[in-house]
């Protein structure tokens, strides 16, 4: 009983001595909170439309008649995608497509509305770039729509000439429709997709880099003997009363997020939001143990923060948010499960958004969970440098 | 010629090239500095080629709920089936479905109404529902990709059909189910692939970070040191030797990144089939003003980092806000007034752009003017700013 009292008065000596530390140097303040909340308003503020509106293209009207005139029109009226500026050829437009300056255009051919009315089918070329893919995908959904709407338009006017009801005429026009329904994400909003995961991947970011900083920092300023010392001689006092208060302020920062995003900005789930609560603080731990698992793996300061780096920065890529890890190659679809992002990133798909219950999800909580046990591989390790001071010196 | 000013730029250019041999010895006498500026610049590039190796999202599981049940339903499924982007998994009810989507093994649900002949025969109009998430951009894109064009050609058949057996010619019947013919053409990154869309604009980033955080451990080391040692040895220096140490550092790493730049802007596309439409001359044109305000931007930031490890622990989240900066994801005609200038800081933005163009879509280099004078006035600018920051740090 005395020596438990012991271990918790000793975490306390350190945590206080952490206090000390941190309001020492800007850094740490900065790498907690600051970074993170400027994401936060970043991300926020420069996709606040949620879905890209008006995005620019280009019209190369050959025929400028009734029709194109017409079609031009309905494209004005369009949320989505707003007219640039007219060209006069293709050549013009496509020039225009490489500035950057436009994402798509439509070509009406010379002769449209006389080749239309006789019957000859004219083709109206359609143009957007791939190379840009969220604008470039806009472009092309919302000129598809123009498309439909012009020949429906043209069919309506034969259908009414030769007297079908007006009830029918619709039908006729589109026999089948499709009503998509995005779960979880009824707008198709941007910015709700890419804020969920790309947030919580700079919080991880964060930690892991945070956490090396602060233990290679010691090792570096040969400060590990006296850690030890107030920690009672024992390194799982020392590193628990060392990162507390890092987790603490990273719990808080995490909270903060899934309070804003799921309760006050309302982002969709269909699953418990408690869920996301269990997921952030799983993925602020798991972070804490990769960094201090860099940190012991690598006990000096510059090698460990390089190697974290790199590993941390790829995580956004290999958790799957944009390009699916199962279309990867098999190598790294296995290297995907060493981001504690990617079983975040799961867990979030599956139990919040999609309320599949722990059952579907068990196994991410087990990848997750398998992550704090990797400091132990090397607390021994650690210990040795911290107690030998075998830091070099360049 | 005045002979004294002859001797002076002789003296001017050695003092140069001592400094930067001096810097290349510092930098490749450092471990930490070598695995950011040269390792990872020959690795991260691979790596992240690799992890989009696939290119494209083929074949993805979406559950299907057949209602209808007829030969007529099925084969709408069967095109949806054949599509390339989408495979089929039959699905007993929406129950089995939604467990099914719930576990990941299918990523969307198409679900065919009962009516779904019985509609179409009539005259009437039926609705086929698609469900999808967006949990995975990709995935979400295609499956709606597939679907919106089955619909779109299953509603010309029928319409043909109909025109048919009201007694009009084929040429009639096309006529009038579809006056006009719409042709939907990319331009650029045909094939629709990921890593062509992606790759390239975060290889220019690549070179931008590893520059800068590469740079900025050796200046915080330098200072370190200089804090740390008890002789005072700065020195008094004059406004010339202050550009002297800026552009003899600076050429150092210039060196070293007009080989790796080469490697990861020229040879990486090419190994690994992504975009390569400029030639190397082009490339080498806009990389050099690009390294340039990198280095300069580079030793202007420098005046924020004391040591040498705060300068990763400092900018590294930087390196997914200059993702977004450079108008790769969001459209830049969709940015706020205040970021859009914001992202004219810094030289990635426009290196980004630049090298898109020309590599990727195969634009002129004039088109890039407008990317290579901004890159340029970066350079003279963080020239400038370097001085002040470099006289700032040896006050």
């Amino acid at each position: 009983m005395k020596k438990n009292n012991n271990m918790l008065g000793c975490i306390l000596n350190v945590m206080l001595r952490e206090r000390d530390i941190m309001s020492s140097r800007p850094i740490y303040l900065y790498g907690t909170v600051l970074v993170l909340a400027f994401c936060a308003i970043f991300f926020v503020s420069l996709m606040y439309q949620g879905l890209p509106q008006r995005v620019p293209v280009g019209v190369v009207d050959n025929d400028d008649s009734y029709l194109s005139r017409t079609a031009i029109k309905q494209i004005e009226a369009m949320q989505g995608i707003e007219i640039a500026r007219r060209y006069n050829s293709y050549h013009e437009a496509r020039l225009d497509m490489q500035r950057g300056k436009i994402y798509g255009f439509i070509e009406f051919p010379q002769d449209l509305y006389v080749n239309t009315v006789n019957g000859l089918r004219p083709t109206v070329p359609v143009y957007y770039t791939e190379a840009y893919m969220i604008p470039g995908t806009l472009a092309y959904r919302n000129f598809l729509q123009i498309a439909n709407v012009l020949n429906a338009g043209v069919r309506r006017t034969t259908m009414r000439a030769k007297g079908v009801p007006e009830a029918d005429i619709m039908p006729s026009l589109q026999p089948i429709t499709i009503d998509t329904h995005s779960i979880c994400n009824p707008w198709t909003s941007y910015s709700i997709y890419l804020i969920s995961i790309i947030w919580p991947g700079i919080l991880s970011l964060c930690i892991i880099v945070m956490t090396v900083f602060t233990i290679g920092f010691e090792l570096k300023q040969k400060t590990t003997p006296d850690l030890l010392d107030k920690a009672g001689g024992s390194i799982v006092n020392a590193l628990i009363g060392k990162l507390l208060p890092y987790f603490l302020i990273y719990l808080l920062v995490g909270l903060s997020f899934v309070i804003l995003a799921y309760k006050i900005f309302g982002f969709p789930l269909l699953g418990p939001a408690w869920v996301m609560i269990i997921n952030i603080t799983m993925l602020i731990l798991a972070s804490h143990a990769v960094g201090l698992f860099f940190i012991g793996l690598f006990p000096v300061l510059r090698d460990a923060l390089s190697a974290a780096s790199l590993y941390s920065v790829i995580a956004l890529s290999m958790c799957g948010m944009t390009f699916p890890v199962e279309m990867m190659i098999p190598p790294m679809q296995g290297f995907a499960q060493l981001f504690p992002l990617r079983q975040y990133y799961l867990i979030y798909v599956k139990w919040a958004m999609l309320d599949s219950g722990v059952g579907n999800v068990w196994i991410n909580m087990l990848g997750m969970c398998i992550f704090f046990f990797l400091p132990f591989l090397i607390l021994k390790r650690l210990k040795e440098a911290m107690v030998n001071l075998n830091y070099p010196t360049k | 010629m005045d002979k004294f000013s002859i001797s002076d730029i002789r003296t001017a250019i050695n003092q140069m090239v001592q400094i930067t041999w001096k810097e290349l010895r510092t930098i490749f006498k450092d471990s930490g500095v070598l695995l950011i500026l040269i390792i990872a610049g020959l690795g991260y590039p691979i790596l992240y080629s690799t992890v989009y190796l696939s290119e494209s999202v083929d074949e993805i599981p979406v559950g299907i709920i057949d209602e209808c049940g007829n030969s007529f339903s099925r084969g709408f499924a069967s095109k949806i089936d054949a599509t390339r982007e989408v495979s089929l998994v039959g699905c007993v009810n929406m129950d089995d479905a939604i467990s099914k989507m719930k576990s990941r093994s299918i990523h969307g649900i198409i679900v065919i109404p009962k009516s779904f002949s019985k509609d179409i025969e009539g005259g009437k109009q039926t609705t086929v529902s698609l469900y999808v998430n967006m949990a995975t951009f990709f995935i979400y894109k295609n499956i709606a990709l597939a679907c919106n064009y089955v619909m779109l050609e299953e509603n010309k058949n029928i319409s043909l059909k109909r025109l048919s057996a009201d007694g009009l010619t084929e040429q009639e019947a096309l006529a009038s189910a579809e006056p006009l013919r719409n042709k939907m053409n990319i331009l650029f990154n045909e094939g629709n692939g990921f890593a062509s869309f992606f790759v390239p604009g975060v290889l220019v980033l690549v070179i931008h970070q590893l520059l800068f955080l590469g740079i900025g451990m050796v200046s915080g080391t330098r200072r370190e040191e200089r804090a740390n040692s008890q002789v005072n040895t700065k020195e008094k220096v004059s406004q010339r030797e202050v550009f002297r140490h800026i552009f003899g550092q600076g050429a150092a790493y210039f060196l070293i990144y007009s080989l790796i730049g080469s490697y990861i802007l020229i040879l990486v596309p090419r190994m690994f089939g992504l975009p390569h439409f400029a030639s190397a001359w082009d490339i080498y044109r806009l990389l050099f003003p690009f390294l340039l305000a990198v280095i300069f931007f580079s030793q202007t930031c420098a005046v924020f980092i004391r040591n040498r490890e705060t300068g990763m622990v400092m900018f590294l989240f930087f390196s997914v806000i200059l993702l977004f900066l450079s108008g790769l994801t969001w459209p830049v005609s969709s940015f706020p007034a205040f970021w859009k200038y914001f992202s004219y800081i810094f030289p990635a933005t426009f290196g980004v752009e630049g090298y898109l163009k020309i590599n990727c879509m195969g634009a002129d280099f004039s088109v890039i003017m407008p990317e290579f004078i901004a890159l340029w006035a970066q350079a003279i600018f963080y020239f400038i700013t370097a001085s002040f920051s470099y006289r700032y740090i040896n006050k």
